[in-house]
């Protein structure tokens, strides 16, 4: 009760004072009634606060200011019961309000020490100068206190110790209060606190009270942890383990940096100066809309221009960040952003700079974040950097500089993370990937130029010849094969890598097929079917490409037929040297269980009107499915001018035809 | 995953990205798109994913080739060269001009800046897709792979070079991880390609000052079960699709480090703490990269609409 109400009285004396000083302005007869009124209504509440605050003053209240508060509320009932006495006597009436006046505001200040800390007056001033917070901080200090204090102390502290308790201490916490300790190390369910804490909020020994500002769910896994951590006064953030919760969440919830966008003194640029900046290899924006700092990426080393950095000088106060990676900047021309003042944050990764660059840079002092990767800088530039008092962030990957260095460096520059990047483990070796052939033709004749490559620079390649697995004796690749089939029908080139400090390939393996005699023209009777076929089915039966029969089956490169079957007429002119083979190559599915073919046969004529049967082969129950990718048809020597081969599919399969071979 | 929603015709992220942030080298198109595939099963991505729904054209994913061309159609035909085509395009420029004078139409300043664009990206990017400039050991870093064009490991060494040259959004698809059966050789060879890769472009975007700058992004767009499908042998077995939860991972800029987020009951079934809604991922990644999800908007059919549709949250749990 007595908080509630104190101030009926500190405000109906103050207004009694403001009446007796306008009174004149009032007239008599009215301030005469009023005042009287006030006055009674004065006497009571403040009788009644006083009365109750005897009966509050009986719970744990124990101190100096208890006492003073005390005995000036009493002093306070009776000067204002002897104004009600003495209110005819204007003098003495007029002393008695000024008299109660100064007590209820020492009173007053007194009671408000009591609830809200004796330094509630300075505590919004002083609260502003808190000591910095960093790494080295003990957690207690940093963290838990500032909870204490925020949401317990304005009741446990030394002054107005409830419960016997001071939490403003550790010293008071150690001590505990009238029911024991407050915490106890490593058992935050065992803690006093912390069992009160979690009571539900109507519970009568709910910890702050009902209508008290609540622990936030935050603060009290900070208070858990914090005790389930050994409530150690000492430990600071940097002392705790990675392992340590109490650790994760410093760092996530309360180590937080400052996210406010930097406030910049700077004017704005101007949107008609902005655009006029940008170009196709120039980009210039605004950090954000209500920001008047520049961001400026060039691109294109190509089409670099020196104006691109020089023109820059019309923005010189708004540009902190700039990235130049991959452009032809050099040391002189870093010379022309020297101008840049605010500039914060600086890329030229992979730019011609040189020895000597940084102590161009030290010109830009507010640089906090610069990118080195892939120059040519070395340790004696990166010591220079020194200079830059607010560099946070240093990338030096792929630089000269070696790793003692960067220790050194790390050494003298203890604000300033450096990243060097990745370091290849020489004891981790890779496999090299198969060298490639180039061109994808592999039907050739005898004397036909293979070229073999590797996408690496510095690979040797090894190859044989004669179908046996290459290794670092076999024949290094200097440059052409020339290809001698031996009048083979195939020749197998294998070919392996190698490159110091990575492990050897796996081995490639390109086959090559003779291209026998070629048809002067080949025709075919009935369009192939399936989404992916071109429609050229004379092309893929005729060209310089056969592709693996295991792959690709559903690829452009396969002729398709159902039903109706692949009859293709060969025409040889008269150039016809005596024909003996016909090879039908062709594609399966993997899983194929049954043949696809019904029957091959060869037919030959001169004037593509009485053909003359050669061979037919009958593939409808053929078991050996390997067969089927390369259908091989034998016969006499002939030199007819034209050859017919009809493949017709068996029922419900597909054809697939992917070339023609005459032998 | 790609579009917020389940029907058709909306925008790509990628294409809302390049709609919201712009490009920031204009020599480049604001959205790239690489593709890639394991030896597993062959499963197609189409260019719909990368879709620009009803968003400008311009906004389109492009699908850069694995094969000598990475832009088709870029290149000069033969037998023109560079200072031909540098005429060419200024008499039609100049043409153009007159047509501009005579009819007013926007489209022609329009489409002369287009030819421009494609005049200064034969230059452009070429010098971007050349690797052969790559300092030995980064080919130790991404695996050997990153030298041969269209496998996922050139594709990220690419992705790195197109971020680094202004790119807003690079997407990279690599196929081949539907093993309803099979999935003990098959996962070992898909995990195979990603696995050093992977981390190496976040190393190599993290040595060069850039990962506070990127957001990376690794993520499927479904689960799969934790039981088998298919007869379960010490060799061979499959595990179906699996929507109710799955896991992804973000690195980068902006981004909380070392935590992982939410939590499923342990059989991995359904989710048990902190769900990420689909809508809620988007609103925090467009977060990350500086815009508020319910503020971008493009009217279309009468209604203004969005990645996130009327829903999605940032997770602020995830910020730094």
């Amino acid at each position: 009760m007595h908080p509630l109400l104190l101030h009926f009285p500190v405000a109906f004396v103050a207004l009694l004072l403001l009446l007796y000083l306008f009174k004149n302005f009032l007239g008599e007869a009215v301030y005469q009634k009023i005042n009287y009124l006030l006055l009674l209504l004065t006497s009571l509440t403040t009788v009644l606060a006083t009365l109750m605050g005897l009966l509050l003053s009986l719970e744990d209240y124990d101190s100096e200011q208890i006492f003073i508060h005390k005995w000036i509320g009493i002093a306070l009932s009776f000067i204002i019961y002897a104004a009600v006495l003495l209110y005819h006597n204007k003098t003495f009436y007029g002393l008695l309000l000024y008299l109660g006046f100064a007590g209820v505001i020492v009173g007053g200040h007194y009671g408000a020490a009591l609830t809200h800390g004796s330094n509630f007056l300075t505590e919004p001033i002083t609260a502003a100068k808190q000591p910095k917070v960093d790494a080295h901080t003990p957690v207690y200090t940093a963290y838990v206190a500032p909870v204490l204090s925020a949401k317990c102390t304005s009741c446990h502290n030394p002054q107005k110790t409830k419960g016997a308790l001071d939490l403003t201490s550790i010293e008071g916490i150690q001590k505990g209060g009238e029911n024991g300790e407050v915490w106890v190390a490593h058992r935050p369910e065992e803690s006093l606190l912390l069992q009160r804490i979690e009571l539900p909020l109507e519970h009568e020994e709910h910890m702050p009270p009902e209508g008290k500002t609540q622990l936030t769910e935050e603060e009290v896994e900070l208070l858990t942890e914090w005790i389930a951590h050994g409530s150690d006064p000492t430990v600071s953030y940097a002392l705790l383990s990675e392992k340590d919760t109490l650790k994760h969440i410093i760092g996530d919830k309360w180590l937080k940096p400052n996210f406010e966008q930097p406030k910049y003194a700077f004017d704005f640029a101007g949107s008609e100066l902005i655009e006029k900046l940008n170009g196709p290899y120039r980009t210039v924006v605004q950090k954000s809309p209500d920001s008047p700092a520049l961001d400026v990426s060039i691109f294109g080393r190509g089409a670099f221009k020196k104006e691109f950095l020089t023109e820059l000088s019309q923005v010189k106060e708004q540009v902190v960040y700039l990235n130049l990676s991959n452009l032809p900047v050099d040391n002189n021309l870093l010379q022309s952003i020297s101008n840049l003042n605010n500039l914060e944050h600086l890329v030229l990764n992979f730019t011609d700079i040189s020895r000597g660059s940084t102590s161009i840079l030290t010109k830009n002092e507010k640089l906090s974040s610069l990118s080195l990767a892939g120059t040519a800088i070395d340790f004696s530039d990166l010591k220079e950097l020194k200079q830059l008092k607010n560099l946070k962030e240093l990338f030096v990957w792929n630089t000269q500089v070696s790793d003692t260095e960067l220790k050194l460096l790390q050494d003298e520059m203890p604000s300033v993370s450096i990243n060097e990047g990745y370091i290849p483990n020489p004891e981790e070796q890779l496999n090299l990937t198969p060298p490639v052939l180039l061109g994808e033709k592999n039907i050739v004749k005898t004397g036909a130029t293979i070229s073999l490559a590797h996408k690496m620079n510095g690979v040797q390649i090894r190859y044989t010849l004669d179908g046996s697995e290459p290794d670092e004796n076999a024949k290094l690749y200097e440059g052409d094969i020339v290809l001698d089939l031996e009048g083979k029908q195939s020749k197998t080139i294998k070919a392996i890598a190698y490159k110091e400090e990575w492990l050897p390939s796996e081995v490639a393996s390109f086959e090559f097929f003779d291209q026998g005699l070629r048809p002067e023209h080949l025709e075919v009777t009935y369009p192939g079917v399936l989404s992916a076929y071109t429609g050229r089915a004379e092309e893929i039966l005729n060209d310089d490409l056969k592709n693996d029969a295991n792959t690709y089956y559903y690829s452009k490169h396969w002729a398709s037929f159902r039903e109706k079957p692949l009859e293709a007429i060969a025409d040889f002119g008269n150039s016809n040297t005596g024909i003996s083979e016909i090879i039908l190559s062709c594609g399966l599915r993997p899983n194929q269980k049954e043949s696809t073919i019904d029957f091959v046969s060869v037919w030959t004529s001169n004037d593509k009107e009485n053909w003359q049967l050669l061979k037919r082969m009958n593939l409808t129950n053929e078991t050996n499915l390997s067969q089927l990718k390369k259908v091989s048809l034998k016969f006499p020597k002939t030199s007819n001018r034209y050859f017919k081969i009809v493949g017709q599919p068996k029922k419900n399969q597909l054809l697939r035809a992917n070339q023609l071979f005459f032998f | 995953m790609q579009t917020g929603a389940q029907v058709g015709n909306r925008p790509s992220i990628g294409s809302w990205f390049s709609y919201g942030l712009g490009s920031e080298n204009k020599n480049l198109p604001a959205y790239c798109v690489l593709l890639s595939k394991g030896k597993g099963n062959g499963q197609g991505v189409y260019s719909k994913l990368w879709s620009n729904g009803f968003l400008d054209s311009s906004h389109q994913g492009v699908q850069l080739s694995a094969s000598e061309d990475p832009i088709l159609y870029l290149n000069n035909p033969d037998g023109m060269d560079r200072n031909m085509r540098r005429k060419m395009l200024d008499h039609l420029a100049s043409m153009n001009q007159l047509g501009y004078e005579e009819f007013g139409d926007p489209e022609i300043p329009a489409k002369i800046k287009q030819y421009e664009m494609a005049f200064r990206m034969q230059t452009a990017v070429p010098e971007i897709t050349d690797v052969s400039k790559e300092p030995d050991h980064i080919k130790k870093m991404y695996g050997p792979d990153c030298m041969v064009p269209g496998t996922y490991a050139a594709n990220c060494l690419l992705a790195r070079k197109l971020s680094e040259s202004g790119v807003r959004f690079v997407q990279l698809y690599h196929q081949g991880w539907d093993q309803h059966a099979n999935l003990v050789g098959e996962m070992t060879g898909q995990a195979k390609d990603v696995d050093m890769a992977s981390a190496a472009l976040i190393t190599d975007l993290k040595q060069r000052g850039l990962l506070d700058e990127t957001l990376v992004i690794w993520s499927g767009e479904f689960g799969r079960t934790n039981y088998c499908q298919g007869k379960l042998t010490k060799e061979n077995y499959g595990r179906d699709h699996h929507p109710r939860c799955f896991s992804i991972f973000m690195a980068g800029g902006g981004l909380k480090s070392g935590i992982s987020y939410g939590k499923t009951d342990e059989l991995g079934y359904n989710i048990i703490e902190n769900p990420v809604h689909i809508h809620d991922l988007h609103a925090t990644i467009m977060h990350l990269m500086g815009l508020d999800h319910e503020k971008l908007t493009y009217k279309h059919l009468g209604r203004r609409f969005r990645l996130t549709d009327v829903h999605g949250h940032v997770v602020k749990d995830l910020l730094a």
